[in-house]
């Protein structure tokens, strides 16, 4: 019982970290139509810019952001701020740099251009599959090649109540994914700019009929993916080290608790991120370690077999 | 001009209904189609003919109703299969494969329906559709066009070749949705033309969609007509024309 | 092949059009199906010629020392008449023919006084150029993605080799004494292997239009994996499996030197390239044509979508196992590694980069990530990076891969040569 408490509990906490990511995925695929196979690799570049702007005691450096045309380490001396504070200001400075990189240019560059209205959807496919090499082999090259020790913002504590040991990881995920996921609702449902963007989301037609700036709705959709990104990658890094090629398994995790819990909902790919993480932890407990990931991908499987619209998703009829 | 009709019905459809959301599509529609017959569908843009269309050839699954085809029920079967069987159809907006020969196009539409798929992949690629499909572009006076990208014809070639796609294969029904919409006038007595050739001669069965009444009206054996998803009355041309609830639907709006 | 240029359409939806007849007396796009021409000979002479002269130049050279100028200039004016001769003709189809022959003769008599590291490397070239020549199938041809070719090929590698071994095997406790069959043999078994296994998988996939074959063939090649890693009993887990080259003659020829190797996988090679050939020649080759035109209609007119994607898929993977046979055979030391999704990723990126829906594009993609790959080595691994932003900016400038943008460069030019 308790080691079944404490894999659950770590499951959840997995979960919810596929979750954000999840959610991402598929709030650009119902804005967008867009389908992002170097999801995985969004959530890795994040973690390693992380890393590299924030741990560097003393320093906060950029490393060499380009070296194609031989950037220098540019670094400013900070006042030994002890791990998590480096941590915490290589995540604020991570973020605008995620947003533009890994949002704007992304939705700019590639998608406007492979996106046609009612076109096909294998050219961006494609493209994202190119990114993704791109990504990988870049951080792979100009970063390292070797797993860097990744810190937890939550510290390495543990608390054994009743014998079940709970790492302050694993809570302090559940709380800070459970704070963002609630933020998010709260501004999709709540808000004027959120229920903008759910309609341009729902029915891009209409919504511009009705006067809302769908590609403006589009881009913050694309933003907020960057962010949901780089927060993922900080809370997901501690557990896998950050890597340059912790992002075929990321991505793949991501959506496939988005498929499983059904893409065109931004509560299915909530559900299928925490059911993917319980799973996954379940399965490598129970079954094998070796087979960790192999739960959610036979599940995976399943669910296009029996219902390709995923477990908590509509049906949808394709209109001719 | 004859119209001869046997009275042996090919299709039967039965209380078909398709609701999206909460706008009722089509309401409990029925009707029979007689082997030999041209039977013509009208109705106000928006009255449910083309989703009617989708839920009998496959394209949208109704929420209720049955389609028969020579008594056997098909509802449930797929597109292609209903094909196969004989149920042949147009779109409203054209549909054709602009990048190949209007001859391929053609061959693409008769080639289905001949010999087993593994037989298929032994054949050679002209599978002896070569003197049927030439034919069928002689009497639709493309000759010429033969090996031009369907891409490259004119609209109104166009939408004829769109309809010959759905004739090819000697169909049971066909289901032709518009075959006149959007052609200019020249085209138009050409389009009538082969359509009545193809009743008359070769005894095919079509079912037809279309919002030009003259042209319509001219064909078709019998009328349905449909308002607001829903079968509004059913008769001959002449019984259609004067009926005052017609002359309602088109003139009175709602 | 995608050679038809598709010409700016006059649609008058309203039906304005004049005549409704296209002034084809002032158009230059029309195809002249009619006259033909006549052959030239001093033009087949010429190309004849110079075929020779590519194919036979490289033979009993290490290299292409001394003559490698010589050697491009060939080349480049074979293709030179390629682009200027159009294909519609007798005089254009025979300048193919005759490519193709240059080709095949090239390929056939280059192992003539070539070491056996170069011989490695051309191995190589031949088998993964019929993974490519397979994944073009499924995907130029029939339209689909598959992130599975690598796990095919391990498949494939796995199962030659292991019926080859005839080991005692355990998986998940049960023992099975594996036949020893000779390696010819073991070739169709992993072809059919991995058909089988792709229509298991293919089936749910297809049910629905859309990426989702992507997703699951990506799924399962991280399950290969996981399983090909974990199961020690069959596959030695992360050790691998050495390879002994034996028992493999032709005719009383004995195949396995590196240069004999080579023609294996050169005949394999031929072999895809006349498989995919046939299928997009045959009636076949049209449906799939129709629906990657126009899936809605397509299925309208009977033709079962869902059927002919999944042959393609299958086809294309039976031919990745296959060469997944030969493959362990060449590099002698099998892996799990060597199946991951990055290998997958490679194959991918060269079936696009080398052109979907075309025949000679797998082999310049195929190319691209053994023979090109080996000479910028030296640059580390950096020209993965180049690659990478090299298929993002095609897919953006000319997503119709470099034997795509061949084909639109030459009629192009014939527009230009017509006017």
């Amino acid at each position: 019982m308790e080691q079944f408490l404490q894999v659950t509990i770590s499951g959840l906490a997995t979960g919810a970290i596929f979750a954000i990511s999840a959610v991402g995925f598929a709030l650009l695929w119902q804005t967008a139509g867009a389908v992002n196979f170097a999801h995985g690799e969004f959530i890795m570049v994040p973690a390693v810019l992380i890393l590299a702007l924030g741990t560097q005691e003393p320093t906060v450096g950029i490393p060499d952001f380009i070296p194609l045309i031989g950037g220098a380490n540019i670094g400013v001396a900070l006042p030994s701020a002890g791990l998590p504070w480096g941590l915490l200001i290589g995540f604020a400075l991570t973020i605008p740099i995620a947003i533009f990189l890994l949002g704007y240019l992304f939705k700019v560059s590639l998608v406007d251009r492979l996106l046609q209205p009612g076109g096909d959807d294998i050219p961006l496919v494609i493209a994202t599959i190119g990114l993704g090499l791109f990504l990988r082999e870049y951080v792979h090259e100009a970063w390292f090649a070797t797993p860097q020790p990744f810190p937890s913002v939550f510290g390495n504590g543990f608390w054994r109540p009743g014998g079940v040991a709970i790492s302050a990881d694993d809570i302090g995920i559940i709380v800070a994914c459970t704070i963002v996921i609630g933020a998010l609702q709260f501004f999709i449902k709540r808000t004027y700019l959120g229920r903008q963007m759910e309609a341009a989301a729902q029915n891009a037609e209409t919504a511009r009929v009705l006067g809302i700036p769908v590609n403006r709705m589009v881009l913050l959709t694309f933003a907020i993916n960057a962010v949901l990104v780089t927060i993922a990658g900080l809370l997901v890094s501690p557990a896998i080290n950050a890597r340059w090629d912790a992002g075929i398994n990321l991505g793949l995790l991501a959506f496939t608790a988005a498929i499983i819990g059904g893409f065109n909902q931004v509560r299915g790919a909530l559900y299928g991120g925490f059911l993917v993480g319980v799973i996954q932890n379940w399965s490598g407990a129970y079954l094998s370690t070796l087979y960790r990931d192999a739960g959610p991908l036979l599940l995976l499987i399943l669910v296009i077999l029996v219902r390709p619209q995923g477990l908590f998703g509509r049906a949808e009829e394709r209109r001719i | 001009m004859t119209k001869t009709v046997d009275n042996e019905p090919v299709v039967r459809v039965r209380n078909i209904s398709k609701r999206f959301g909460g706008n009722q599509a089509v309401d409990d529609v029925s009707f029979d189609v007689t082997k030999g017959e041209i039977l013509g569908v009208i109705g106000p843009n928006g009255c449910g003919k083309s989703t009617l269309f989708n839920c009998l050839l496959g394209q949208y699954r109704p929420d209720n109703g049955s389609i028969e085809l020579d008594g056997i029920d098909v509802s449930d079967w797929s597109p292609p299969r209903r094909a196969k069987h004989g149920l042949a159809r147009t779109f409203q907006l054209l549909q054709i494969f602009e990048t190949m020969s209007v001859r391929d196009n053609l061959k693409t539409a008769a080639q289905e329906h001949i010999g087993s798929a593994a037989r298929r992949l032994f054949m050679r690629p002209d599978m002896g559709l070569d003197g049927e499909v030439d034919d069928l572009i002689e009497r639709f006076r493309m000759a010429h066009l033969a090996d031009e990208l369907a891409g490259n014809l004119s609209y109104g070639q166009q939408k004829l070749l769109d309809t010959a796609m759905a004739l090819v294969s000697k169909p049971a029904v066909a289901f032709l949705d518009e075959p006149a919409g959007g052609v200019n006038l020249t085209m138009l007595a050409d389009v009538e033309q082969q359509i009545r050739d193809l009743n008359v001669h070769d005894g095919a069965t079509m079912v037809i969609v279309e919002h030009n009444m003259e042209f319509i009206f001219a064909l078709a054996h019998r009328i349905v007509v449909m308002a607001e998803g829903r079968v509004l009355m059913e008769g001959t041309p002449d019984e259609v024309r004067n009926d005052p609830r017609v002359v309602e639907v088109y003139l009175g709006g709602h | 092949m995608a050679e038809s240029v598709n010409v700016p359409q006059s649609k008058a939806a309203d039906g304005s059009d004049a005549l409704d007849q296209p002034d084809f007396e002032n158009r230059r796009d029309k195809i002249a199906i009619v006259d033909r021409g006549r052959l030239s000979p001093s033009l087949i002479a010429l190309v004849s010629m110079l075929g020779a002269a590519v194919a036979v130049m490289p033979v009993g050279r290490a290299g292409f020392d001394g003559v490698i100028g010589l050697w491009f200039l060939s080349v480049l004016l074979l293709v030179g008449v390629n682009v200027a001769v159009p294909l519609d003709t007798r005089n254009g189809q025979m300048v193919r023919w005759i490519s193709t022959a240059t080709f095949v003769a090239f390929m056939m008599l280059f192992p003539i006084g070539k070491s056996g590291a170069t011989m490695t490397d051309f191995g190589l070239f031949a088998i993964f150029g019929a993974v490519v020549v397979g994944m073009n199938l499924t995907q130029g041809f029939a339209g689909q993605v598959s992130l599975a070719p690598a796990a095919f090929l391990g498949i494939g590698s796995y199962t030659s080799v292991l019926l080859d071994m005839g080991e005692e095997v355990t998986v998940a406790g049960v023992t099975v004494d594996l036949p020893d069959l000779p390696f010819l043999a073991t070739i169709p078994i992993a072809i059919v292997v991995c058909m089988l296994l792709s229509v298991l998988i293919g089936f749910p996939a297809l049910r629905v239009r859309g990426p989702w074959l992507a997703f699951v063939t990506l799924a399962f090649s991280l399950l290969v994996f996981l399983v090909l890693n974990n199961e020690d009993g069959l596959t030695r887990g992360s050790r691998g499996i050495r390879v002994l080259r034996n028992d493999f003659e032709i005719f009383g020829i004995d195949m396995l030197p590196t240069h004999n190797f080579y023609y294996a996988g050169l005949f394999y090679l031929f072999f895809s390239l006349t498989v995919v050939w046939w299928i997009v020649r045959s009636p076949w080759g049209r449906a799939l044509k129709a629906i990657r035109d126009n899936s809605g209609r397509a299925s309208s007119l009977g033709v079962d979508v869902r059927n002919y994607t999944l042959l393609g898929f299958a086809v294309g993977s039976g031919l990745a196992g296959g060469a997944g046979a030969l493959y362990a055979r060449q590099v002698e030391y099998i892996e799990p590694r060597s199946y991951f999704v990055n290998q997958t990723i490679d194959f991918f990126l060269a079936t696009v980069a080398g052109g979907l829906g075309t025949l000679a594009g797998p082999l310049i993609g195929g190319s691209l990530i053994t023979l090109v790959a080996d000479y910028l080595r030296f640059t580390g691994d950096w020209y993965r990076v180049w690659f990478g932003l090299f298929v993002m900016v095609m897919m953006v400038v000319a997503p119709e891969g470099l034997a795509g943008s061949f084909n639109r460069f030459r009629a192009w030019v014939q527009k230009r040569v017509d006017s």
